[in-house]
């Protein structure tokens, strides 16, 4: 939830001129030098990697808390989002040889539509009925795209076309230049959502979340705040799904389209804190790393193991951490920020 | 082209049937105790993976492992209830669902681990055989596993209409609170029910074992199916999900004819789209705010 | 006095059958508090629901300003500057009081400092003040209350409806209340307030309307209503313990 305390400060602070001295101002910004620096010290390629995938769900979160965390519309369907992003720049890149700086846009936009489309069935019907509906659309959309090979290459997968790497074609044969392309793309996200929570329509999303019947008495239009909110959402994720793609080369629709995949993105928003701008990034610190080394040491031993322990994740945190990671994770930030500004009243 | 009409719509019925009880197994559990299980799939895997292994170390008819498999499946319902899903039967539908989701993706992929994701087949003398009436063809095998539906739909239908149990059942799916002061023990009522949803569920995968592969992710589509189904019939609605399971298994037979083989479910699941996007209350349920 | 706020006409409900709300009619005039009351069951939360698109109606007509809401959703009737409670307090819960009037004055501004200086202004106004920062779940039933009404104000109203927000108070608390509302009518905003106990009803309205079985029994000046044979028959036989607790 928004801290009314925090924005009063916020007020306080902007009128005063020491705005960089204050610990609420140069911590995330201490913490974004910081992470600058990783690739330098992560010098191993696996570890890297690893990083840069909790980067890309970390986003990916974010961007599902928005219809999921705030505006409480579970759904089980980003990947429909996440796959058409990757398959759109990608046949764009192979039929028409158009980079996917461009083609993620396309994919963006394609995303909304079928946004658009899942809405206007679902958006009046609330709880279990949203959920079922967007796992129902990422079956039918799995289907379509193994069915119509011609276009999608059908069940067997797309690769994205190899070219000796470059910044134009978004291909690199390290994987330091997608840290950063990656990180560029969190800090925009966290930026838009932090933004969005503290604008109407961040407020209306949360009063959807809690109650839809006291929402409409103060004005508000639900199916047009919920469109917005799964329209950005699709958006985000489908310009991180392109991402994806461009990261790993390969795309195939059973996982690209699978529930697997969606509970995936809202896995990391559930663990580290629903409706909550940090909290994904939070849950894909934890989760992903635990997921990925699980894979990496049972996967050919005991395939599936990583995704058992998904469920376990959610099973637990669900009952356990209903608030997520972030509450014990914001109380110790808070700390922090009110010891430093003790001791700078002091000097 | 519309001789093979008749054919469509039997083979559809056939199936149908299995879809109905898998649908009405969902329903009893979301009317009863008010809760939507993600994992009900599941419980149809299970159902198969205990009558295959049954068969591989006895060699007994599938049908037969109906005797073991129905009351370890109930049991697996009862404990579910009484350990995980009771936690969640006052939170949110976010909570309830996040649960079961979890619950599914554990169940699938212990299966997979302990079972590896290998196709698996249960041979039986009567797989072969195929009756033609009036130029229908009739597969024994589906035939068998549509009348064990039907058997245990009606035994159900009994159970709720003609004993106490089955009557308080109902009363509190009608009003929990009402139950709790008519002194109906809800949470034995909760765990029976749970018992109940996935033991015919489990015996719906028995059925289908003589006929269609075995494997760690093979009740998602029929979850799927079944979730769409009891929307369709309205959610609780026990009349609704087995008439819908039986459109929903025509639906796909249809889809497999006329738009191809790997299209039937595909079929279905556009047809539930358009239907509900057309009339959100479901098919069988008056418009009520 | 003259030129209605609100008219209300031919009004109908049915729920299979039954008859919520049968054919009613009546008008609330700009800057009156019009008080509605009638047995349990007689039909005024169905009114409210149907006047503020809750519901869609049977048959009839609802004017405000002198335009059709007639079947218009909750939002536009909102937008148009109806507010409302409920009956039973919807607040959001997660959400702290400030955060809760905040998104109410969300609907008369696009800035979130001005919504919030509107919000604390009406915090202040029912007395939640010291309560700005706490989450609305943790509230008693009598501040969640307040909550609704503060919210219902910062979209600022022209016409407010107030169902049964006295119910469960006690005498010092319904005398507050009173006074808030009698404030908020001095503001300008015409009121319609439903309430059960007829002792508030007579206190706080200019005019008071009966309703029975859905139905209009009859509408006049308090005094002259309380002494309608009809409305004391309704009350005797349907709400005889409220009302002889209440006179």
């Amino acid at each position: 939830m928004k801290n009314v305390k925090t924005s009063r400060q916020e007020i306080k602070n902007t009128a005063g001129n020491a705005m960089i001295l204050n610990p609420r101002n140069y911590l995330p910004i201490l913490g974004l030098a910081l992470a600058l620096l990783v690739p330098l010290i992560v010098t191993n390629s696996y570890y890297l990697g690893l990083i840069n995938l909790v980067i890309l769900f970390g986003a990916a979160g974010i961007a599902w808390n928005i219809v999921g965390g705030y505006a409480r519309q579970v759904s089980l369907g980003h990947s429909i989002f996440f796959g058409i992003g990757a398959y759109t720049t990608t046949l764009l890149q192979i039929k028409f040889n158009i980079s996917p700086w461009i083609g993620m846009f396309f994919g963006g936009v394609f995303a909304v539509l079928i946004g658009i489309l899942m809405g206007m069935s679902v958006f009046r019907m609330k709880g279990h009925y949203f959920a079922v509906f967007t796992i129902a659309y990422s079956y039918v959309m799995m289907l379509l795209f193994q069915k119509f090979r011609g276009l999608t290459g059908g069940a067997e997968g797309l690769s994205v076309p190899f070219n000796d790497g470059s910044l134009a074609m978004f291909q690199f044969s390290s994987k330091v230049p997608y840290y950063y392309i990656f990180l560029l793309a969190l800090v925009l996200i966290i930026l838009l959502v932090q933004r969005l929570g503290k604008s109407r329509i961040g407020y209306y999303w949360t009063a959807i979340g809690q109650d839809e019947q006291a929402a409409m008495a103060i004005g508000i239009n639900i199916a047009m705040a919920k469109h917005l909110a799964l329209g950005i959402s699709a958006f985000l994720t489908a310009i991180l799904g392109s991402f994806y793609a461009q990261y790993v080369y390969f795309i195939e629709p059973f996982s690209m389209f699978s529930t697997h995949m969606s509970v995936e993105i809202a896995l990391v928003a559930i663990v580290g804190g629903l409706g909550t701008v940090m909290g994904p990034v939070v849950g894909a610190i934890v989760v992903k790393p635990i997921a990925e080394l699980t894979n990496m040491f049972l996967g050919n031993v005991l395939p599936g193991a990583n995704y058992a322990l998904y469920g376990l994740i959610l099973i637990v945190a669900i009952i356990v951490i209903p608030n997520g990671l972030i509450v014990p994770i914001n109380r110790l930030y808070q700390k922090l920020i009110n010891r430093l500004e003790r001791s700078s009243d002091r000097n | 082209m519309a001789e093979i009409v008749p054919q469509i719509i039997v083979s559809g019925l056939l199936i149908g049937g299995v879809y109905a009880l898998v649908s009405v197994g969902l329903s009893l559990l979301f009317g009863v105790v008010d809760i939507v299980n993600f994992a009900h799939g599941e419980f149809l895997m299970l159902g198969m993976y205990t009558t295959y292994w049954i068969w591989v170390f006895s060699g007994v008819d599938p049908l037969i492992t109906l005797i073991i498999s129905i009351p370890v499946m109930f049991l697996t319902g009862a404990l579910l209830m009484k350990y995980l899903f009771k936690r969640v039967i006052d939170a949110s539908p976010l909570t309830q669902i996040f649960l079961t989701v979890g619950l599914q993706i554990l169940l699938q992929n212990v299966a997979l681990m302990a079972f590896s994701a290998n196709y698996r087949t249960i041979q039986v003398v009567y797989n072969e055989i195929v009756w033609n009436i009036g130029g229908v063809t009739i597969q024994i095998s589906r035939l068998i596993a549509f009348f064990i539906a039907i058997l245990l739909s009606i035994i159900l239908w009994l159970f709720l209409t003609r004993t106490d149990m089955g009557k308080a059942m109902k009363a509190s799916q009608l009003d929990r609170e009402t139950a709790k002061l008519m002194g109906i023990n809800t949470d034995k009522i909760f765990m029976i029910a749970a018992g109940i949803s996935a033991a015919i569920t489990g015996a719906a995968g028995t059925a289908i074992s003589t006929f269609f592969y075995v494997f760690p992710t093979v009740g998602v589509s029929f979850g799927l199916m079944a979730y769409i189904t009891v929307i369709l019939g309205g959610l609780g609605n026990l009349k609704g999900a087995f008439v819908g399971g039986l459109l929903i298994g025509v639906a796909e037979a249809f889809g497999v004819q006329y738009v191809g083989a790997d299209s039937g479910l595909l079929l279905a699941f556009i047809i539930f789209i358009v239907l509900l996007t057309i009339k959100p209350q479901g098919l069988f349920s008056k418009g009520v705010a | 006095m003259s030129t209605p706020i609100l008219s209300v006409k031919g009004l109908s409900k049915h729920f299979d059958g039954l008859k919520a709300v049968d054919n009613l009619s009546f008008d609330v005039f700009k800057g009156e508090i019009l008080g509605v009351i009638g047995p349990n069951g007689s039909g005024k939360t169905t009114t409210f629901n149907c006047i503020t698109g809750y519901y869609k109606s049977t048959a009839g007509e609802v004017l405000f300003d002198g335009k059709s809401i007639t079947g218009r959703t909750p939002d536009f009737v909102a937008q148009q500057g109806i507010g409302r409670t409920f009956q039973v307090t919807r607040p959001f819960g997660d959400m702290t009081v400030w955060e809760n009037v905040t998104t109410g004055a969300f609907l008369r501004t696009m800035h979130l400092m001005e919504a919030k200086k509107i919000a604390e202004q009406e915090v202040e106004f029912v007395g939640l003040a010291d309560k700005i920062n706490v989450v609305a779940r943790s509230l008693s039933i009598i501040d969640q209350r307040r909550l609704e009404f503060a919210r219902a104000l910062a979209t600022k109203p022209k016409l407010l409806l107030l169902d049964e927000v006295m119910a469960g108070l006690n005498a010092q608390e319904v005398d507050e209340a009173l006074k808030l509302v009698h404030r908020v009518s001095a503001m300008g905003i015409t009121l319609v307030v439903v309430e059960h106990v007829m002792k508030v009803i007579t206190s706080i309205s200019n005019r008071v309307l009966v309703l029975n079985f859905g139905a209009k029994l009859t509408e006049g000046k308090p005094a002259d209503v309380m002494s309608t044979p009809s409305v004391i028959e309704a009350y005797l036989g349907k709400g005889f313990g409220d009302y002889v607790a209440n006179c």
